[in-house]
């Protein structure tokens, strides 16, 4: 399993610019993310502690990016003082933890209910089917907003309202790949040979439906960076409790209120939500044409 | 046959939206703590006792869950949904409200974003692999990456350049010489026949508007691309150009309709995840819609206004995709529950 999977990266790798491009822009976030988390320049200011150097600086308008005294602010100062660059950085691990908790825990939900969706009796199909519709509808951004208000801000609150928003729709895609998988001969085989329903749940229909949803998956979670830092941005950054994390999306939703003389607070973390979104959505487009033949015809018979 | 797909779908439609309700009730619920204390703002002082008792008995805490559950619906359908602690106005009028300011740009966004994602992605799938498909793939794969509210703040910074203002829905000057009938400045204004006024609201809604069809642009898009070049490999198309019939005409004719039952698949969730675009715009803009009013609830801790947003939101969704999938229906034949 293991030599299969690093000899298909190797493949794509090599055939895909698509995918290339895409792996190397989110290694690069990786590589941010780590270097953010051992030694970021200035590691109190960018974990928001307030500390003597920016204490010094407060009442005063931030630095300019480039033109501040020291050449270790490359991207100027926030509103108060601290240095964007390190906040930045440390926001990346961030951003990245956010998007692989939320990817798995609803592929995991998704996957579950889904498969029992499909294979199980009608009474349980209907209510399940009921309850991803019933999922899907509800706005993600406002169920944060209420958890905002009954568990307070943090990553954890904006983390499970997108959850609990994301897994419909790979319980849908799951349940339709099973719903057709469990008429075909093999499975009704296995039924009549005495296979059990687990063994044939996680020895046909898991790893029949798996390669679909993850390849979805991928390519989902360059939307889920965008939804993550919106809703953080608008909510995140509504309560007025703390302004410590140094999550990309709420960064931006503070330094919202300076756009007009302090530009440089909102583009510089959205120029790397940028990056980040699109290296995982060209994976994400490397992985889908890689995996379906029809999308790697030769195209230009027309015309 | 078909009346009875309608029937069977408006079903299904209803008892979601009571799931709906039930949900936003269970999620009053499920507070940590007493959840009138929650409900009221989290009060301080001498009268919180007072109030902490108010919300008990409008919440009716004090009866079997059941009985809550039947209770809240009916005080839903009859829009008694309590009082903003914010703005210290009915929740029903102000989620209205805001919910009208919102529809408003998700329409504009989407009369713009379907014809040109159309033209764009036919374009691309025609000239498959050339470079004018290359182009497309990248703005397209760019604009989809790219945080709408960020793009929402360049263009505040450079209309600040320019010094245009489009903050706000409507200049304070037209704001209350004309009055107020569905919500919405650009119908009001029409209807009120002050096409000054008009002329202001609309040129305000338009940058957050074309702002928020950028999504659902690189969205159709992609899915009219890839779904137009496949539909262009099948037999029926060759078949028709061995006929000698024009290629654009075959496409319009035939390929490009084919396309319909898919975009509209996918319509509900672009439509979701445009609401959370435009909510952010709308932050960035000034206009009152649902996202300005939500950030404005929060520090308040205005319980009672974000759940009835919830709640109407997700029932306009869910009407909207029932007449999608009616819509969708009456169009192609083949679907089914």
């Amino acid at each position: 399993m293991n030599r299969q999977v690093t000899s298909m990266l190797s493949k794509l790798l090599r055939k895909s610019l698509k995918f290339r491009l895409g792996f190397a822009i989110t290694l690069a976030m990786v590589l941010m993310g780590i270097i953010g988390l051992v030694t970021p320049p200035y590691r109190d200011e960018g974990w928001g502690l307030v500390t003597p150097g920016t204490l010094a600086k407060q009442g005063l308008p931030p630095c300019l990016p480039l033109s501040c005294p020291t050449p270790l602010h490359p991207f100027g100062t926030d509103e108060m003082g601290r240095d964007l660059l390190s906040r930045i950085l440390v926001g990346a691990h961030i951003a990245l933890i956010q998007v692989s908790s939320v990817l798995l825990l609803s592929l995991f939900i998704g996957i579950f209910l889904g498969i029992l969706a499909g294979y199980s009796n009608r009474v349980i199909e209907k209510l399940l089917s009921y309850l991803t519709e019933l999922f899907m509808i509800v706005p993600s951004f406002i169920v944060a907003a209420a958890f905002v208000v009954i568990f307070g801000r943090g990553m954890l609150t904006v983390v499970m309202a997108l959850v609990l928003t994301w897994w419909p729709w790979y319980a849908r895609t799951a349940y339709t790949i099973v719903r057709g998988l469990r008429e075909l001969d093999f499975i009704v085989l296995c039924e009549v040979m005495g296979g059990s329903k687990a063994y044939i749940i996680f020895r046909h229909l898991l790893p029949n439906t798996l390669s679909t949803i993850l390849v979805q998956a991928i390519g989902d979670s360059g939307s889920i960076v965008i939804e993550m830092a919106s809703i953080n941005f608008l909510i995140g950054s509504a309560s007025l409790q703390s302004i410590d994390m140094p999550e990309w999306g709420m960064i931006m939703g503070y330094g919202l209120r300076y756009i007009r003389t302090f530009w440089w607070i909102v583009i510089y973390p959205g120029i790397f939500l940028l990056l980040l979104a699109l290296g995982l959505i060209l994976m994400g487009d490397g992985l889908s044409e890689y995996m379906s033949p029809v999308l790697r015809r030769r195209w230009g018979t027309w015309i | 046959m078909l009346l009875a797909y309608i029937l069977k779908r408006i079903g299904l439609s209803i008892l979601v939206i009571l799931g709906i309700i039930a949900l936003s009730y269970i999620m009053i619920y499920i507070m940590p703590g007493n959840p009138a204390y929650a409900w009221v703002g989290k009060p301080k002082g001498p009268k919180a006792a007072e109030a902490i008792q108010v919300a008990i008995r409008e919440l009716g805490l004090d009866r079997p869950f059941h009985v809550q559950l039947y209770d809240v619906t009916m005080r839903f359908f009859a829009f008694n949904w309590g009082v903003s602690l914010r703005f210290k106005q009915p929740v029903a009028t102000i989620a209205i409200r805001s919910l009208v300011a919102t529809l408003e740009l998700l329409v504009i966004a989407y009369i713009l974003a379907i014809p040109l994602g159309t033209l764009a992605g036919t374009y691309a799938a025609l000239y498959r692999g050339c470079l004018g498909d290359k182009i497309v793939y990248t703005v397209t794969s760019v604009l989809i990456a790219s945080p709408r509210f960020w793009l929402a703040a360049l263009a505040v910074m450079l209309l600040q350049v320019f010094n245009v203002s489009v903050f706000g829905r409507i200049g304070v000057e037209y704001q209350t010489s004309i009055n107020i009938v569905t919500g919405s400045y650009i119908i009001d204004s029409l209807i009120s026949l002050r096409f000054d006024a008009f002329l202001d609201a609309l040129t305000r809604a338009l940058p957050p508007a074309i702002l928020a069809s950028l999504y659902p642009f690189a969205l159709i898009t992609r899915i009219v691309r890839l779904s137009l070049s496949e539909k262009l490999h099948e037999e029926y198309f060759r078949q028709a150009l061995s006929y000698g019939i024009k290629g654009l005409y075959v496409v319009r004719r035939y390929a490009l309709r084919s396309v319909i039952p898919v975009l509209a698949q996918v319509m509900g969730a672009t439509i979701a995840y445009s609401l959370i675009d435009i909510a952010t715009i709308e932050n960035v803009f000034g206009r009152d819609g649902v996202g300005v009013t939500l950030a404005k609830a929060i520090p308040y801790n205005d319980y009672p206004l974000i759940i009835g947003l919830l709640t109407l939101v997700s029932i306009a969704f869910v009407i909207a995709f029932t007449i999608a999938d009616i819509v969708h229906k009456l169009i192609d034949p083949r679907v089914r529950i």
